[in-house]
């Protein structure tokens, strides 16, 4: 029970992660800096309770808050390219984080950071996350500022013609994704009891990349799947060792091939939503 | 008269030697059940592989020799292994494994000091033995009294061999080459060894840091040309010690190198040939030229399972004798191997490991500190002839 415990507190870090991808994506922003904001949250939330002795919910959300503002500062240089080029500064300002992160010897350089508390209630603060989010994103997909999302992430020129503040739209798709990803970070570090710059490299972010584009970009629940088939995926291969993660690999391969839109996308969700009905139909009539 | 007395002495006799069998310690005790259940978490994949690898063909080794002689307490072993890859974040789960659904009595590993940094602090709440063969940070033993390392700290390495590589090429200058990346390597670079220096009197003209993709050493060297130093401190793992000196050599720089245990490994002398000649270095376990017979048995055995026939990094030996040292343990401790004693059972193992004493083991005498840290039998090497004498 403890392991399944763990691999799912695991789980629900990295839904909130793929999900901080998730959201600046809807804007058409494709970000690699997840693993850099994710390190900030996770210091200063750790910062917060070692040193200043602040309480871990507060911690977690000032991690949170600081992410979300250096998010809203890349996000500035950011609103002026797109593409590879927006890849490569993202890529860039995780290196930086790590880097600092290396040197700092406030948090203990490349050493780590050891003698973070450790949460017990992991799991439920991160599952209550997810639910927050969940709601948030289900909520956003309806709002006016969500559509707005949409419509930037779809054609951004046609976007501004109909008025849509790109602006605006973007900043705060990078800003709240950079809060998200802190906010995991956080959570991350006091499950974790110790961090390290090498915990928020390169192939970190490359794997909240992984998570979204497997479990569909369509939609939110999208992410949502590809955290938590990704973690769980991995962990019921162990028993085939040595070739496990090739059989990841190849999976997913075939998914590309099979469903290049992801495993859930707005047909699945569709049909769900259409077979959910029809029960509740027959079961109310 | 001698008839009379004859029968009773005889049975007297019989009574003692009886007795004596029955009190002495449950060494040859039988152990309950049908398999004796060891975890191990050897990194087979990601950055530290070859060390993840050689501490299981190690592990193997010593579990198959134990098996065949009738396994622990006339029970075998069996191992259930994971693969960490080399990172923290997939250990927990399988920390979490090995103690709720496996049910070992003991793990072998993990090797990584980041990987116990981040698993020894939940082990007062897990309550298992986890033994590192590898992990040389310093202090890290010291977070739960279930967390041991069958191998010695960095600083207890290094001093040793600071003292014999001055006073063998009279170093009275030296610069400091670390991978700032590398928690181990930074503590090698940037703490240990400039205390060293200055304890032995060596001027440090200058520290450098690099990366652990940092493949081209030369705008490095070429300032520390200029520098002119005795010798050059090294903190980082085989492949760029070895790199940084075919480097320091092609530019004619003939400060003498000395490094830390990851550095002072096969892969060395494999990589940088006759550039690391005259190396020094500490290690916790003295691999190739080791004449005990023992050592050069577990190599013959070791290359014929090795991918290509490589020598193992002291991982290998290290986690050989752990697997021995857990079996000693269980035989004199008394563990049971009931289910229903697995905890009581897993309590003794952890006494057992606290208070080891001179096991020795064929990577030298193991003795666990008032930490959990192995101690004693320092060993210094030296790279002549193109393989590593001790010193």
């Amino acid at each position: 029970m403890d392991y399944l415990i763990s691999v799912a507190t695991i789980a629900g870090i990295y839904i909130i992660m793929a999900l901080s991808f998730y959201m600046p994506f809807m804007t058409g922003q494709i970000s690699l800096g997840q693993a850099g904001f994710m390190a900030i949250g996770a210091y200063v939330s750790a910062i917060c309770t070692v040193k200043w002795g602040i309480p871990y919910v507060p911690a977690v959300l000032l991690g949170g808050i600081f992410a979300g503002i250096v998010g809203l500062i890349l996000g500035l240089p950011a609103l002026r390219i797109k593409g590879i080029y927006l890849l490569l500064l993202t890529l860039g300002f995780g290196e930086i984080v790590r880097v600092v992160a290396i040197n700092l010897k406030y948090t203990g350089a490349a050493e780590g950071f050891p003698g973070i508390p450790y949460q017990k209630y992991t799991l439920l603060y991160a599952y209550g996350m997810v639910l927050i989010l969940i709601i948030f994103f289900s909520r956003l997909r309806r709002s006016r500022m969500g559509r707005a999302f949409q419509a930037v992430g779809s054609d951004e020129d046609a976007a501004e013609i109909i008025g849509v503040n790109i602006v605006s739209a973007k900043l705060l798709a990078f800003s709240v994704g950079a809060f998200m990803a802190g906010i995991g970070g956080g959570i991350f570090a006091h499950y974790q009891e110790y961090v390290e710059p090498l915990m928020f490299d390169i192939m970190h972010a490359i794997e909240f990349l992984i998570f979204t584009i497997f479990g569909g970009i369509q939609i939110f629940w999208g992410p949502i799947f590809g955290a938590l088939a990704l973690t769980f995926i991995p962990e019921f291969l162990r028993a085939i060792q040595e070739w496990r993660m090739e059989l990841y690999g190849a999976l997913l391969i075939v998914m590309m091939i099979i469903r290049p839109q992801g495993v859930i996308g707005l047909d699945t969700v569709r049909a769900l939503d259409r077979l959910f009905r029809n029960a509740l139909g027959k079961e109310w009539a | 008269m001698k008839r009379r007395y004859f029968v009773p002495i005889m049975l007297v006799a019989c009574f003692l030697v009886l007795g004596l069998i029955l009190a002495s310690p449950s060494q040859a005790a039988k152990l309950y059940g049908k398999k004796v259940k060891i975890g191990a978490i050897y990194s087979i994949s990601g950055v530290c592989a070859e060390w993840g690898m050689a501490a299981k063909i190690g592990g193997d080794i010593a579990v198959e020799e134990i098996n065949a002689a009738g396994g622990i307490g006339g029970v075998p072993i069996e191992v259930t292994w994971y693969d960490a890859a080399c990172k923290a974040g997939p250990a927990i789960p399988i920390a979490n494994k090995l103690v709720s659904q496996d049910k070992v009595l003991v793990v072998n590993g993990p090797c990584q000091s980041s990987i116990c940094e981040v698993i020894f602090p939940k082990l007062d709440r897990l309550k298992l033995v986890l033994v590192s063969f590898c992990s040389s940070k310093p202090g890290l033993s010291a977070l739960s009294p279930w967390g041991f390392r069958n191998t010695l700290t960095s600083d207890k390495q290094l001093d040793p061999a600071v003292r014999k590589w001055k006073e063998k090429y009279n170093i009275k200058t030296a610069v400091i080459l670390y991978n700032s990346e590398d928690a181990v390597s930074t503590v090698e670079g940037k703490k240990i060894l400039p205390v060293l220096f200055e304890k032995y009197g060596i001027k440090l003209l200058k520290m450098y840091t690099f990366q652990t993709q940092t493949l081209d050493f030369s705008p490095y060297m070429t300032e520390i040309k200029a520098l002119n130093p005795d010798g050059i401190g090294i903190g980082s793992c085989y492949e760029q010690g070895a790199k940084l000196m075919i480097e320091a050599r092609r530019q004619g720089i003939k400060a003498m190198p000395i490094g830390g245990a990851c550095n002072s490994t096969p892969g060395l002398i494999e990589i940088g040939g006759d550039a690391v000649e005259g190396y020094y270095g500490s290690t916790a376990a003295w691999i190739v030229g080791n004449p005990d017979p023992r050592m050069v048995k577990f190599l013959k055995e070791f290359t014929s399972r090795s991918p290509g026939g490589r020598m193992p990094p002291y991982s290998g030996p290290r986690s050989y004798d752990n697997m021995y040292i857990i079996k000693k343990i269980m035989e004199e401790e008394g563990v049971t191997n009931k289910p229903g004693d697995l905890q009581k059972d897993r309590e003794k193992i952890r006494k057992g490991w606290e208070k080891l004493t001179n096991y020795p083991g064929i990577s030298g005498v193991t003795t666990m500190d008032e930490v959990g840290d192995g101690k004693g039998g320092v060993m210094t090497l030296v790279v002549a002839g193109g393989e590593f004498v001790l010193k």
